[in-house]
């Protein structure tokens, strides 16, 4: 870890500025994923702007009848809300399958989204990653792959996006909203939010230098049966191999992203068309232009699998 | 003491305090935060600083450059030793790899530097400055590939043995099996990262680590550092578990040494999480090749067993087939070792070394064989005990209770209520039942200890045994309160200190039965130290009660002690016992699981080990011995699998992130029985190991379970989901 | 440990965010001769072996018993919109966070369900 000046911002305007003066300054909330790449010297911040001060940690109706969420409203906190438990249900289920109960605690919304991925070779200075040099290739490419993407990847990363919280939101059409550099409101669609990799695979959101998130906003609830569905080697406290929440409605339309196969939540709407001809039929189309190796090929068949276990659940 | 003869009645057999379920007498100082680990040891006139280790980015090939001007430029740093400034050093004894000095890189994250600042972060941060120039060069990195090139071993590992004529018998059988079975490559990943601190005064070098033997530290750490084993004086009074990962010297004493006789300050090192896979020792990979003949009555004719593994030059190999020589009956028989050289980091004892990944695949064959023949495999095996040596029929076992729990457990764990393969099911899960024999040598080491005996009463035990949360404080506590006949708040106990004399320390499942066999042999010469003072004739003194009786005289141990105290010491030595009897343990482990039928999620959800070990000295902390070994093959069956990246030759998941050890969720309530057995051939406490036999058999016995499960045979270990979906049934 | 009377990883955090913040370790909890009975709980099943991940398990059992009386739901709650209950495989789930590679598992879920009153 290198050393770094550290600053508690009071306001908004008064982040936003701290970050607009340094541009190696990080954000830091709960600081859980920041700080161990930090140790690592993943990430290299000058400077940390401790926004937990800023008033961004409540959870209230919208007016449009939805849900907004401060950005740091940690993780436990949103799981255990009563509105979320009672018509997000695959949002707190989603959350209470990440992490473990003291990352959780720290953990907030806005840094859940803007998690970095769990590839081993990120994590390994030693090692090629465009991630984390851009330029200096993909160690990963050929190398142990069995966690890593499957679809939407490129020659220059393999990378998964790691969130639970995110595929939840993705499926239930969260929006992001943040403030820009010049204080400009910004709204952005959670399908938009995350990149997929391309040959820039270090640029992982559509953030703008000093843009902070604000909060993020759901939709007025959409009933149906909600279902988080996490599949992992361990029973706990591990990332997904594959994960898939959907909500069900009763005519069986739904909505279904997918986590644990590529550099964002995987929605494609146009597979959701296909829900009513079963979990087969619309996997082959959600995951259709798939190229996994020959190490995670398994994950197509495991998110079919799980698919068809989320219907399933959602007949019973 | 020599030990050469079967154990008669001793003290010990009075069984007042051995064998009760006595609590940890160390458990309020873990519980409350008391207990001091190496790295941790602050004495407040100490200026320690703080070293950090930077690792090679190589696996093999040379170090052609260092330059660390950067980071002694950089805010705190005092000093940077490099593995160029010491040059070559002797390496010890025990070690394969070198551990630091010279150009030569042998593998991943061997340590090639150390950066000395003030402060922690201060270290860590300069650490990232050092800039290393290497010459790689090509390795060696995969098993599968080097099969070509693997040779026999040094013939001191017994590489190869057979009995009869196994060709002929295999191809006269008429109920066959020849299957290869995989293991992977382990980590031992204890809680406590491998620490030391080194505080040089004068030419002689303290040192706070983390050690299972502290004489092989201190002699090869004397050795490395070119100094007397006199000038070097080791402390590990609690370790943070070892699981034989400490067992050898590590680089961080190393490291810490030189750092500190570098900046002429004390110096604390530890090896930061990601660098402890790579930079120490693992359980090696294995392929194993198993073939087993039996005629149809079920009674095996033929069984051969033979493993494959790597290490650098100079290792030795996994010693797979060992239980295969002595756990089941048959004329004709041959097991073998082969060994490839990888320039992977050193292949190294981890709990239970052979048997473990030897039982992985042996304890598959046998469910597999049962079903070819028909039979359950409770009776197959049960059809196939031997109560001699199978390869040498002349020595017999000096006690061997396999079909004891192997039938006991199939009671209480309702054995008969087995179903075919891919039958029974709740809800989304198939559900199924596995069993394994449980084998595991009984090895025994010289054992010395220093026992005193005070004006008060109090009796004071000595010994550089440690205890690595085996509970070998309070084992100890409880043997010289039975030999002195004092209570367990009239003994005190010191451990791990290079100053006392030389144990059995913590390995290979010997320290318990061994060291308390020292303390017992320290306690005899302290009785007698008392008789003769005392005037008493020293075979018929009673000690009770904190008291020696002789006759109608009584004098308490306080007074007999006097103002200068008493003392005994001793070391349990061993005559051939072990070579005229073979001396093992046995058990049998039960799991149930279940499989998703969706995802092939496997979770347990029932575990039972039956047990038959010799003398439980302590009932509590074995159980802890055995439920944590059961909970160690529960990730080796499903988890746990270093990752080798075959081109750059490193184990790739080096954090417990990547490295899936076993979590509270995935363990059910766990049962241990332990048969009611004494061992008079293994020593005076009539003892032998347990800690090492809880983990053999447990990853197969839920292999088994999986299969009976799903009807998928998986013989590549760790069984993940992704070798079991294939097989299963549509998800309806 | 325990800041604010929620369990978080002390690693995970900078002391600087934490200006007057009530921070408990397992130093705060009991002391020898006078445990806690949590700490007492670990003694008497056996939670623990080599020691070193003792504390972590030990705050985090509090905390955790803390969660569920707060209705804070887990991975294994079965129906999100009813209080929580104090079940093993609640606690097991909630303590996943907590590692220890001595495998004491079994023990520590004994020792804390003797103090949550869950029979085991």
């Amino acid at each position: 870890m290198r050393s770094f000046s550290y600053e508690r911002a009071t306001s908004i305007e008064a982040a936003l500025q701290a970050a607009a003066r340094n541009v190696d300054a990080r954000f830091i909330a709960g600081g859980t994923n920041l700080l161990d790449l930090m140790k690592l010297e993943i990430e290299k911040p000058s400077h940390l702007i401790d926004v937990n001060g800023l008033g961004l940690d409540t959870i209230e109706k919208s007016p449009e009848g939805g849900l907004r969420i401060g950005a740091l409203v940690r993780n436990t906190d949103l799981a255990a809300d009563e509105t979320v438990r009672r018509d997000y249900g695959l949002l707190s289920r989603a959350l209470v399958a990440g992490a473990s109960g003291q990352l959780r605690n720290k953990a907030t919304t806005a840094g859940n989204l803007l998690q970095r991925t769990r590839c081993p070779y990120f994590y390994d200075p030693n090692q090629a990653c465009n991630k984390r040099q851009p330029g200096s290739g993909c160690s990963a490419f050929g190398g142990v792959t069995r966690q890593l993407g499957v679809i939407g990847v490129s020659e220059a990363c393999l990378a998964t996006q790691p969130s639970d919280m995110a595929v939840a939101m993705r499926a239930l059409d969260a929006v992001v909203e943040t403030r820009g550099a010049s204080g400009a409101k910004r709204s952005i669609p959670i399908g938009d939010f995350h990149r997929l990799p391309g040959d820039t695979p270090h640029i992982e959101t559509e953030l703008e230098p000093g843009e902070l998130i604000t909060g993020v906003v759901l939709p007025p609830p959409v009933g149906g049966k909600q279902i988080y569905r996490k599949v992992r080697d361990r029973a706990s406290y591990a990332f997904a191999l594959v994960s898939v929440g959907a909500v069900i409605h009763p005519d069986g339309s739904g909505q279904v992203a997918v986590g644990g196969v590529a550099h964002k939540p995987w929605r494609v709407e146009d597979a959701e068309t296909e829900l009513s001809k079963g979990a087969r039929a619309m996997s082959a189309v959600l995951m259709e232009g798939a190229r996994p190796t020959e190490q995670n090929k398994f994950k197509i068949s495991l998110v079919e699998r799980t698919l068809e276990a989320v219907l399933k659940e959602a007949r019973e | 003491m020599q030990f050469d003869k079967p154990a008669t009645t001793n003290p010990i057999d009075r069984l007042k305090v051995v064998g009760k379920p006595i609590h940890r007498i160390d458990g309020e100082l873990k519980t409350t935060g008391r207990a001091i680990y190496a790295y941790e040891w602050h004495d407040p006139n100490m200026r320690y600083a703080y070293g950090y280790p930077v690792g090679s980015a190589i696996a093999k090939g040379h170090v052609t450059s260092i330059d660390s001007v950067a980071a002694n430029n950089a805010p705190g740093v005092l000093g940077v030793v490099t593995t160029l400034d010491v040059g070559d050093l002797q390496k010890g004894k025990l070690n394969t790899a070198k551990l630091f000095g010279g150009s030569e890189i042998q593998h991943y994250h061997q340590a090639v530097a150390v950066v000395v600042a003030e402060t922690f972060e201060q270290a860590r941060a300069a650490a990232h400055l050092v800039q290393v120039e290497y010459a790689p060069e090509k390795g060696r990195f995969d098993l599968r590939v080097e099969l070509v090139n693997a040779g026999a071993p040094d013939p001191s590992t017994e590489p190869e043995s057979s009995a009869g004529d196994f060709q002929t018998a295999f191809a006269a059988a008429p109920v066959t099996l020849d299957a290869e079975y995989t293991t992977p490559d382990q980590s031992h990943s204890m809680m406590e990262p491998h620490a030391s601190i080194a505080a040089w005064n004068g030419d002689e070098v303290t040192i706070w680590t983390s050690s299972q033997m502290i004489d092989w530290w201190r002699t090869d750490l004397a050795t490395t550092l070119g100094v007397d084993k006199e000038k070097v004086h080791l402390m590990s009074p609690f370790i943070g578990g070892g699981f034989g990962g400490k067992l050898f010297l590590r680089a961080d004493a190393v490291l810490a040494a030189f750092a500190a006789k570098s900046v002429g300050r004390p110096v604390k090192v530890a090896l930061p999480r990601p660098m402890m896979m790579n930079n120490t020792t693992h359980r090696p990979a294995t392929i194993q090749r198993i073939r087993i003949g039996a005629e149809k009555d079920g009674r095996i004719t033929a069984i051969a067993h033979e493993s494959w593994s790597g290490d650098l030059l100079g290792g030795g190999p996994e010693t797979a087939v060992m239980q295969t020589r002595l756990l089941y009956a048959g004329a004709n028989r041959m097991t073998a070792m082969k060994l490839a050289v990888l320039d992977l980091p050193e292949g190294n004892a981890m709990r239970a070394p052979g048997e473990a990944p030897g039982l992985m695949a042996l304890e598959i064959a046998i469910d597999e064989m049962a079903e070819t023949l028909g039979m359950d495999p409770i009776a197959f095996r049960i059809t196939n005990d031997t109560q001699v040596d199978p390869e040498n029929p002349e020595r017999p076992f000096s006690q061997r209770d396999l079909i004891g729990c192997l039938k006991l457990g199939a009671t209480k764990f309702g054995w008969d209520e087995r179903e075919k393969p891919a039958t029974r099911r709740e809800g989304d899960w198939m559900i199924g039942i596995g069993v394994a024999a449980a084998f595991r040598n009984n090895l025994v080491m010289p054992s010395g200890a220093r026992v005193k005996l005070d004006r008060n009463g109090v009796v004071t035990v000595e010994t550089d045994m440690t205890d690595i949360g085996t509970g070998s404080y309070t084992i100890i506590a409880q043997t010289a309160a039975e030999m002195m006949g004092v209570a367990m708040d009239k003994v005190a106990v010191h451990l791990g200190d290079s100053r006392f004399p030389v144990s059995a320390g913590s390995g290979g499942q010997f320290g318990a039965n061994s060291a308390t066999s020292g303390v017992y042999a320290a306690c005899v010469k302290l009785r007698e130290a008392v008789a003769s003072k005392l005037g008493f004739n020293s075979a018929d003194v009673v000690f009770d009660n904190g008291e020696a009786r002789s006759g109608n005289r009584v004098i308490a141990l306080a007074e007999a002690a006097g103002e200068d105290g008493l003392v005994g010491e001793d070391t349990m030595e061993w005559g051939d016992l072990t070579k005229t009897h073979q001396q093992s343990t046995f058990g049998a482990h039960f799991v149930e699981v279940g499989v998703d039928i969706a995802t092939g999620e496997t979770r347990i959800r029932r575990m039972l080990a039956v047990c038959a070990a010799g003398r439980i000295l302590n009932p509590i902390t074995a159980r802890s011995q055995v439920i944590g070994a059961m909970t160690m093959g529960a990730g080796g069956a499903l988890s746990e699998e270093l990752a080798v990246d075959t081109r750059h030759g490193f184990f790739v998941n080096h954090d417990l992130a990547g490295y899936e050890v076993p979590v509270h969720a995935d363990i059910p309530h766990q049962e241990v029985i332990f048969m009611d057995e004494t061992d008079p051939y293994s020593s005076p406490m009539k003892a032998k190991g347990i800690g090492e036999l809880g983990l053999c058999g447990v990853s197969a016995a839920i292999a088994n379970a999986i299969y009976n499960a799903t009807g998928v045979r998986v013989r590549h270990y760790p069984i993940t989901l992704d070798k079991l979906i294939g097989g299963l049934p549509e998800v309806a | 440990m325990i800041v604010d009377g929620r369990r978080i990883n002390s690693c995970l955090t900078l002391a600087v965010m934490h200006e007057g913040d009530a921070i408990t370790t397992i130093e705060g909890l009991g002391e020898p001769g006078n445990l806690h009975p949590i700490q007492a709980a670990f003694i008497k099943h056996d939670g623990f072996q080599c020691g070193y991940c003792t504390p972590g398990q030990i705050c985090s059992s509090l905390a955790v018993i803390e969660e569920i009386n707060a209705n804070i739901p887990s991975h294994v709650t079965k129906n999100l919109t009813d209080q929580v209950a104090i079940t093993a495989a609640e606690i097991r789930e909630r303590m996943s966070g907590n590692l220890c590679r001595c495998g004491a598992y079994s023990n520590i879920l004994d020792a804390i369900s003797d103090v949550a009153g869950v029979k085991a």
